[in-house]
Order: C-alpha cells, then sequence, then structure tokens
C-alpha cells in the first residue's frame, strides 16, 4: 500500500491549513509527519481519510481512489477525543476492528474471535480485555487502539499523535510494534510533535509547516539544518519561531 | 400479596392493555435512551417529543383520530430532521438549534389547538398520558412500532455501538454516519409516537433518558446496558401502574417517578460507579497510602529489628491526621508487632517494606532518566506515583530501565527477592579530615538542602575532601578546585565513602 497525496490545499475559514502539499509514504515504512503546532499535521490525514474536503489535490492508495479501498485504512484518533466513560470493555473496542468485515447484522465468526485475540495479544492486552476501558492508563489506552487497527487487518494506519501523555515503557513499546507492522508490509504514517523518538522509529520523514519544507529518508532529512528550516519558517513572514 | 397483582388485571380489560403498552413503552424506550446517553443527545429525545404535540395538531386537521400516529410520525421525522440540517450547515450548535426548533414546533402545534379546538384531543392527556384509557387499536400501534424499533436496534447494534464511540473512525472506514443519524431520530419519532398514550409528551423525555443513564452506572458494555435499561423501564411501567392503581395517582408521573427512585438507587449503591462505591474506594486508597507510608516509616535502613517508641508513632500518625488504628490495622495484618515499648516490623512487614522501598526508588528512577523530573523534585513525584503504580508496571519500567541498582539520589534499589545493598561509609559532618572520598549518596527529605546540593555541585559521584571542621560546619573541597562551607543540615545527608563504592552485606530479610 502506497498513500500518495498529490497537490493538496485546504482552506479553513479563508485561512490556508495546508498549501500544495504532495506527500509519499510507502508500504513497508513507518513515514512520520512532523512540524511546529499549526502545522497541518492532522490536516493531512484528515483529508487522507475523506473526513474533509479538499480545495484542490487528489488522494491515492495504491493508485485506487480512496472509497475502494477504506475498509483498510485504520484511523487511530487523538486519544483525549474519546469518551473513556463510554459502556465499553477493551475487547469491544478491538473488536470494532473487525466491522468492516462483518456481514449485515450476523454474528461473529471465528475468524473474527481470532483476530481480536490475537491483536490483544500482540499489544500485551489480553488479561485486561473484560476491563472497562475507563480503567486503562493512557498507555493501555493507546495499545488498545493500536489493538483496534491490528484487528482490522489494516494495510494503512493512520496515527494522530499516538504518544501523547503516554508513558516511556509504552512508547518504546508501540513504536517497535509499527515498525514490526510494517516490516510485515503495512504503511505506518505517524503524525508526530515529539521529536525525541522520531529518528529511531520512522524510515522516512515529512516536515510539515504549511507546505512541505522537506521529505526523505529519516538519516537525510532529520538535521539540525532541516529542522531549523521547518520549525523557523513562518509562512505568514512575520515571526521566526524556534523548535523547542 | 399475588392477587394485588393479578385482580386488576383479570378484573379490569384497561388495565391489561395500559399495563401492556406501558411496558412495551417502557423497554422500547429505555433500549434507545442508552444511545442518546452515550452519545451525550439526551436533549434529542426532548426535542423531538416537544414537536410531536404540532403532529398531532396537523394529523388531527386531516383525518380526525386516525390521523393522529401518522401526523406525529411525519412531524418528528422532519422536525429531526431539520435539526440535523440547520446544525450542518450554519455555525449555531447543535443545543442552540434544538433549543430553537423544538419550542418553536411546540409552540406552533399549541397555537394550532387552540385556534381549531378539537374535540377529539384532550391535550392533558396528549402531554402526560392516559395509559389506562388504551385501546385496542392504540396498543397495536404501539407494539408494533415497539418491535420495529428493537429490531431495528439489534440489526444495526454494531454500527450504533462503532458509531456512537468513535464517529471519526466510522467515517474513516466509510460507513455512511448521516444514514445512522437520521435512523435515530426516525426510531426516537417512532418510540415517542407510541409512548403519547401511555406517557404522554412530556414524561416521555424522561424515559428517553433514565432508564440509559441509571444503566451505565451498573454496566460496562452497551449490550448489558441495554439489557438493563430495559429492565429498569419495565420495571417503571409495571411498577408505576399499580401505582396508579391503588395509590390513585396519574399513572405517567408514576412511571416517571419509578424511573427517577430506580436511578437515584443506581447514583448511590451501584457497585464500582456509584458514590457509594467511589467513597468507599477512596477511603480504602488513602488508608492504604497510610498504611504504606507507615511501613516505609517503621523500617529502619541500618537497623531491620529496630524498635520505633509507640510516641514517635505517634507523633508520625498525627502528622498525618491518623491516630494509632491505623497501627492495630498494620498488626492485624501480620505487618507489625506492637510491644510494649514500641512497634517493630515483622518479616513479612520487612518485605512489604522493602517492596516499597524499591517501588520508589525505582520510580525516582524513572522519572529522572524519562521524564527528566529534577533531583529536587524526584522524591515528590515518586511518593505519589508509588501507590498507583501496580506489580506489572513495575516490571515493565524495571526492564526498561535496565534494572538498576541506584536511584538517582545514589540510595540502592532493593533487588526484586527483596535484597538491600548496605553503603558502607559515613555522613560528610562526621568525615576525617584530609581524607579523600566519593559521595556514595545524598537524602531526599528535604528540597531545599537537595536543591543546595544541587548548586553546589555536591551529587553522587563526584569526590570530596574535608579540609576543616568550623561551628558553622564543614568546609569541603568539591572536585579538584571548588572550596565551600556547607551547613551542618546539609553535611548530615551527605554520604561519602573512602574506596571501594559499596560492600555488599547479607540479605536483610
Amino acid at each position: 500500500m502506497t498513500v500518495s497525496v498529490h497537490d493538496l490545499t485546504v482552506t479553513y475559514h479563508d485561512r490556508p491549513a495546508i498549501q500544495g502539499v504532495s506527500v509519499e509514504a510507502r508500504t513497508r515504512a513507518v513515514t512520520g509527519i512532523i512540524g511546529p503546532n499549526g502545522a497541518g499535521k492532522s490536516t493531512v490525514l484528515k483529508a487522507v481519510m475523506g473526513l474533509l474536503r479538499p480545495d484542490t489535490g487528489t488522494v491515492r492508495i495504491d493508485g485506487r481512489p480512496l472509497s475502494a479501498v477504506r475498509h483498510t485504512i485504520a484511523y487511530l484518533p487523538q486519544r483525549q477525543g474519546l469518551d473513556w466513560d463510554y459502556p465499553a470493555q477493551v475487547r469491544d473496542v478491538v473488536a470494532m476492528g473487525r466491522f468492516p468485515y462483518l456481514r449485515f447484522g450476523r454474528r461473529r465468526r471465528r475468524r473474527d474471535h481470532e483476530a481480536v485475540a490475537v491483536a490483544l495479544e500482540r499489544v500485551g492486552l489480553s488479561e485486561l480485555a473484560t476491563r472497562h476501558i475507563g480503567e486503562l492508563s493512557g498507555g493501555q489506552q493507546q495499545r488498545m487502539l493500536v489493538a483496534r487497527a491490528l484487528a482490522q487487518e489494516a494495510s494503512t494506519l493512520l496515527l494522530d499523535e499516538p504518544f501523547v501523555g503516554v508513558d516511556a515503557a509504552t512508547v518504546a513499546m508501540l513504536s517497535q510494534l509499527l515498525v514490526d507492522v510494517a516490516a510485515d508490509g503495512a504503511c505506518v504514517v505517524v503524525v508526530h510533535h515529539d521529536l525525541a523518538t522520531t529518528a529511531q522509529m520512522c524510515d522516512h520523514l515529512v516536515l510539515l509547516n504549511q507546505t512541505v519544507v522537506t521529505q526523505g529518508p529519516t538519516a537525510r532529512v532529520f538535521t539540525s539544518e532541516w529542522l531549523d528550516r521547518t520549525y523557523a519558517a513562518d509562512p505568514g513572514g512575520v515571526t521566526a519561531r524556534h523548535a523547542s | 400479596m399475588i392477587e394485588l397483582l393479578i385482580d386488576p388485571l383479570t378484573q379490569y380489560g384497561f388495565m391489561r392493555l395500559g399495563l401492556a403498552a406501558a411496558v412495551t413503552v417502557g423497554v422500547t424506550s429505555a433500549v434507545l435512551s442508552c444511545l442518546l446517553v452515550v452519545r451525550h443527545q439526551a436533549l434529542l429525545g426532548d426535542a423531538i417529543s416537544h414537536a410531536v404535540l404540532l403532529g398531532v395538531a396537523v394529523g388531527y386537521l386531516f383525518a380526525q383520530t386516525a390521523g393522529i400516529f401518522w401526523g406525529a410520525l411525519v412531524v418528528a421525522v422532519a422536525t429531526g430532521t431539520l435539526i440535523t440540517w440547520v446544525e450542518r450547515h450554519s455555525p449555531v450548535k447543535l443545543d442552540a438549534v434544538m433549543g430553537i426548533v423544538f419550542t418553536a414546533t411546540f409552540a406552533l402545534g399549541l397555537t394550532l389547538i387552540s385556534i381549531t379546538k378539537p374535540r377529539g384531543i384532550d391535550l392533558f392527556h396528549i402531554l402526560f398520558g392516559n395509559v389506562l384509557g388504551v385501546s385496542g387499536s392504540d396498543l397495536a400501534l404501539t407494539v408494533a412500532s415497539g418491535v420495529t424499533v428493537l429490531l431495528v436496534v439489534l440489526v444495526r447494534f454494531r454500527a450504533f455501538h462503532l458509531w456512537s464511540f468513535d464517529p471519526l473512525m466510522a467515517r474513516a472506514i466509510g460507513m455512511r454516519v448521516g444514514v445512522l443519524e437520521y435512523l435515530l431520530t426516525g426510531l426516537l419519532s417512532a418510540t415517542i409516537v407510541a409512548a403519547l398514550q401511555a406517557v404522554g409528551l412530556i414524561l416521555v423525555i424522561a424515559m428517553l433518558i433514565t432508564p440509559g443513564a441509571a444503566a451505565l452506572l451498573l454496566t460496562t458494555r452497551l449490550r448489558t446496558m441495554m439489557l438493563v435499561a430495559a429492565v429498569v423501564g419495565m420495571v417503571s411501567a409495571v411498577g408505576g401502574l399499580y401505582l396508579s392503581f391503588y395509590v390513585d395517582v396519574a399513572s405517567g408521573p408514576a412511571i416517571v417517578l419509578v424511573a427517577t427512585g430506580a436511578f437515584a438507587m443506581a447514583l448511590v449503591f451501584a457497585p464500582r460507579r456509584g458514590l457509594f462505591a467511589r467513597a468507599l474506594h477512596r477511603r480504602r486508597a488513602a488508608r492504604r497510602v497510610l498504611r504504606e507510608d507507615l511501613l516505609k516509616e517503621l523500617f529502619d535502613h541500618d537497623d531491620p529489628d529496630a524498635v520505633t517508641p509507640l510516641a514517635d508513632v505517634g507523633r508520625w500518625l498525627r502528622a498525618r491526621s491518623s491516630n494509632l488504628r491505623s497501627l492495630r490495622r498494620l498488626a492485624r495484618r501480620g505487618l507489625v508487632s506492637v510491644r510494649a515499648d514500641g512497634a517493630c516490623l515483622t518479616a513479612a512487614g520487612k518485605r512489604e517494606a522493602l517492596r516499597m522501598v524499591r517501588t520508589h526508588r525505582l520510580l525516582e528512577r524513572y522519572a529522572h532518566d524519562a521524564d527528566g523530573v529534577a533531583l529536587p523534585q524526584l522524591h515528590d513525584v515518586a511518593e505519589r506515583r508509588e501507590h498507583e503504580i501496580d506489580a506489572a508496571g513495575l516490571r515493565d519500567i524495571d526492564r526498561l530501565l535496565g534494572a538498576p541498582r541506584v536511584d538517582p539520589h545514589g540510595h540502592p534499589i532493593p533487588s526484586r527477592a527483596g535484597e538491600l545493598r548496605r553503603i558502607a561509609g559515613g555522613p560528610l559532618s562526621a568525615r576525617p579530615v584530609g581524607v579523600a572520598g566519593r559521595v556514595a549518596m545524598v537524602g531526599d527529605d528535604r528540597s531545599d538542602l537537595l536543591e543546595r546540593m544541587v548548586t553546589l555541585g555536591i551529587l553522587p559521584d563526584r569526590r570530596v575532601t574535608v579540609l576543616r571542621h568550623t561551628d558553622e560546619g564543614p568546609v569541603v573541597r568539591v572536585g579538584d578546585d571548588d572550596v565551600l562551607c556547607v551547613s551542618d543540615d546539609l553535611a548530615e545527608r551527605v554520604y561519602v565513602v573512602s574506596g571501594d563504592p559499596d560492600t555488599p552485606t547479607a540479605p536483610d530479610v
């Protein structure tokens, strides 16, 4: 699965969020989109999923339009956007990943139960399968959402700031897991604002600040020079901010 | 007792019809209330039910009594659609749109009724229900719409489940959420119209919120929540109806009051999320914190068999606004033995205390290495976290840090088996003059002094030599050149070893 975004422009209330963004995220790789706050990182993700209508540009996945491959795309929302008092147990949320495979109104089949069990096992939550989701720690909640994407057997994973408010042990585990998932043949795209874990996890980086500053293999792009340009570049041309 | 329940049914046909209608409405609206509650849309039922009044008036105008049901259904769906449409196409938020639309349709309905003065419509019954006046054909309509609603929820359960938990994912995988939204509105409308006779327009609002809210407190899954809500709805219907029969109150309000009672019970007594359970949980947690802290307090690193005088324990407990009862609870658990001259830890108590020390020091290491917390704040951070972390979490941390042997203050971390290494040496304040040594650890009980140590650079692994002892405290050379005079308070908390840093000793326990 290759996600290619071509010449994407999105405006909110007459203000451009992203302009002429072309991004290529390849299969068997973890692609990181990094940039300062308000750079339009989440906007790119949402546009890839067709959650908002771009002014210009196209999104193709393996050369096909989005509508043809939607069920193979897993989106992991920012953890804070979900209602953790919602009446669901860990296994229920992970089982939501099976939705695209289920026939209208039918029961789940053994294949679905197995996929859920395997996904739980991989993120180390098997023992917590019947816990209420509100009783999980931040890191466990994030692992559960990754398990949902695994159960979906998605070939494209889009993660929006997965490491916010998550403990270091989980960050280490999840980044390894994402690297493994990519190695198994998936295309993983992570929106990131924390630079610390980026270099070791991502094969490919897109430095974004309303437009693509640069993109390429991490080794080439993750340099102080490019980062300075990304975090200092002010499209409004008024001030220059620096990366923290 | 049984006769009290059966007699009204055998003697009065209207009770049989009424009971069937009330139970159908109770169960149907309860199941829908779950969807509304988890979607934070409790007021949607409110909005649509008010609008139904307009539908009743219009329907009656066209086809008298026969038109009421269909008029109400059409207007309810139209109102739901209108609300959704305005919300999508204007910057006005949903709550405001609902407020405007439902009061407007309600007002229009009232106006229409006051102009046409239809003889077949009793406004009071429309608003507050008249379940004992249900006719056979009314009941047939009620049951038909109830069964339809329940079937639709059953068939589309997983879609509703996913959509209400994570609407973004629902859209991302290509679910048509607009269709679901209209479907829910349609289900609501059908339920409200069916509930007209039983509880009336105003009181059905309660049945579309209360059972779901009560069930949310009692369950952890949407499907059990719906089952529990259905039971609450049914019990309310039956209870309310008999209440109205024997106590002679209006049936609609009686049904709602029984449901409210059920909610109040759940709010207070729900096993995990009720007020009572949460208060109990808080109390247990507070006791555990106190117990763990007390164990640490009684644990003397130099002499594990030390006996702490009861007066000291009492002072410590009073400072934590507790009393000797906590000590007795520890004794009952076999962690502490209380004697005439004081308290000391039992073997189990020592193990437990060492486990706490290990937890605390590992968390300090973690906060320092992974979160970048500065030395003076470490103790407080670890103190807060140590009562919350479970064994699995601690194992993860230990593995992540590579099983560290000392915390950032230089204190040895007890091994998982509960062995604590001793560090030979003595405090800087008692150090012989002119003998170079290495700081092994620093005391962490006063953050102001730690702050000072950080400033002076007197930290674990630094080389220190006392040049002379003065009244103000020792004069010390730190590293190769800095010469400083430090206070006795500080010097007492700096532990210095000469030569080989740690000498393993036999395990304490």
